[in-house]
């Protein structure tokens, strides 16, 4: 088996069979990724790196369950990492009720994933650069949101600013980024 | 939500997982049946799935893919170990393992019982380990093992549960015995529900007898496995332990006895 030669899809399906090459594929593949975003939520090393091994482990026992019409494998594997990392620094914090990320039902009509295009080109600096160039509330609002796992609801509360500002925020600052993105052809696509 | 009340002003919150249970609730309930809100929603998290790659990028320390593939690699053993001891080539053919593994994995056990052994023989395993080679460099691993030397290899942990267990399990170890009587267990017990193992050097006994070994479980006792003596050997328990569970070895004729007949060799209460 290649590394280089298999997609995505190629290497769950080995999963699925229980091939350990196929882990350690997907392992170098996307660990470096899926840690830096865990490290970016929890800010603690043992704790993100619990995280990844957590996330790739449940790959590992799901991979029979993986539907490509649901999205793309590293999409899967991020949202994992994203749901767990939100979810240690929730059980941190004491506060609860949220809804896991990974189960969120996705649609099985979406256009294109952009991921692929951003992944193949690594890109990442195009990303932080885009992010970074936000209007300063809108920048912030996005990232309490994802990287911190606060509700809007919360992040009101935090910014001090109606709840209506925030949800404004929240959409004016998605939509700029894609602006910013299409630029560099990396937007996403209207389906 | 109604058809009419689209969910535009909660679809980003919604797509960077920003919203209560109940509002991702409705949100999911409404684009459901929605195709403009179900395709906003979409094109917000397409750009949420970008967000990764505005982490400053950082590398886990090799540790994790090490701990990661021994996990995985228990997971797979046990998740397909038939009940009965099948033959190693089956395993080996079932797992897309290498031909050595199987060899790897008996003589990692060999290993491990000479390890925990000091030097009683070990004949019986060994004979089965593939060279010398290999034999050498599991009894390194599982020297490391008894270290508690967590920075095993991944191509070493990635091949053998009983490392994997050892380094994710709950493991007692426990030895005893004057000079000539030594002996020595380890009882592991892997997680996520696997079955324990025991991993046992011990004296000899009289020919035609083994060890049985028993384990006093939430009160009530069960057989089990045989140990053979003089040598190295490991056997999956038909269960798992827990703390304040008894494991003891008794002499008894080859074929096992329903209860102890004879005195404990050994008796320990797991803490």
């Amino acid at each position: 088996m290649n590394p280089d030669s298999l997609s995505d899809e190629e290497i769950l399906a080995a999963l699925a069979r229980q091939d350990l090459r196929a882990l350690e594929m997907l392992y170098d593949r996307y660990s470096k990724v899926a840690y830096s975003l865990a490290y970016r939520i929890v800010g603690d090393h043992g704790s993100a790196e619990d995280i990844v091994q957590d996330a790739f482990l449940a790959v590992w026992r799901q991979a029979n369950k993986y539907r490509r019409d649901l999205g793309a494998a590293r999409s899967w594997l991020l949202a994992i990492v994203h749901h767990r990392s939100i979810d240690r620094l929730r059980s941190s914090a004491s506060s609860g009720n949220h809804v896991p990320i990974d189960e969120l039902p996705e649609s099985k009509d979406e256009a294109p994933d952009p991921w692929q295009q951003v992944w193949s080109d690594l890109r990442g600096d195009v990303v932080r650069k885009a992010l970074g160039s936000l209007p300063n509330d809108q920048r912030k609002s996005i990232e309490l949101a994802y990287f911190s796992g606060y509700t809007h609801v919360e992040i009101s509360q935090l910014m001090g600013v109606p709840l209506g500002t925030v949800k404004g925020r929240l959409r004016a600052g998605l939509l700029k980024l894609k602006a910013l993105l299409d630029r560099q052809n990396l937007g996403a696509a209207p389906a | 939500m109604t058809d009419q009340e689209h969910t535009a002003e909660l679809a980003a919150a919604y797509a960077l997982g920003a919203v209560t249970p109940e509002e991702a609730a409705e949100v999911g309930a409404h684009i459901a049946s929605c195709s403009s809100c179900r395709d906003e929603v979409n094109n917000f998290r397409k750009l949420a799935r970008l967000l990764p790659l505005a982490c400053p990028q950082a590398v886990p320390s090799p540790d994790v893919k090490s701990r990661l593939m021994a996990m995985a690699g228990q997971e797979g053993v046990s998740a397909h170990r038939p009940r009965h001891r099948s033959s190693v080539s089956a395993r080996a053919s079932r797992f897309h393992f290498s031909p050595t593994r199987p060899a790897l994995w008996l003589a990692s056990a060999a290993a491990a019982a000479l390890v925990v052994g000091g030097a009683l023989s070990f004949n019986g395993m060994a004979q089965r380990a593939s060279s010398a080679r290999h034999l050498s460099a599991m009894q390194a691993e599982v020297a490391a093992m008894q270290r508690e030397d967590l920075h095993l290899k991944a191509a070493a942990a990635a091949n053998h549960h009983i490392v994997a267990a050892v380094i994710t399990g709950n493991v007692w170890d426990m030895r005893g015995g004057a000079q000539a009587r030594r002996w020595h267990c380890v009882v592991i017990q892997p997680p996520h529900g696997a079955h324990a193992m025991i991993l046992a050097a011990l004296p000899q006994i009289p020919k035609g007898m083994m060890y049985q070994a028993w384990l006093k479980h939430k009160g009530t006792m069960h057989s089990v496995g045989m140990l053979p003596a003089q040598r190295g050997a490991v056997i999956e328990m038909p269960m798992q332990v827990e703390r304040g569970d008894m494991v003891a070895f008794s002499v008894e004729p080859s074929a096992g006895s329903k209860a102890p007949t004879s005195p404990y060799l050994m008796e320990h209460t797991l803490s």
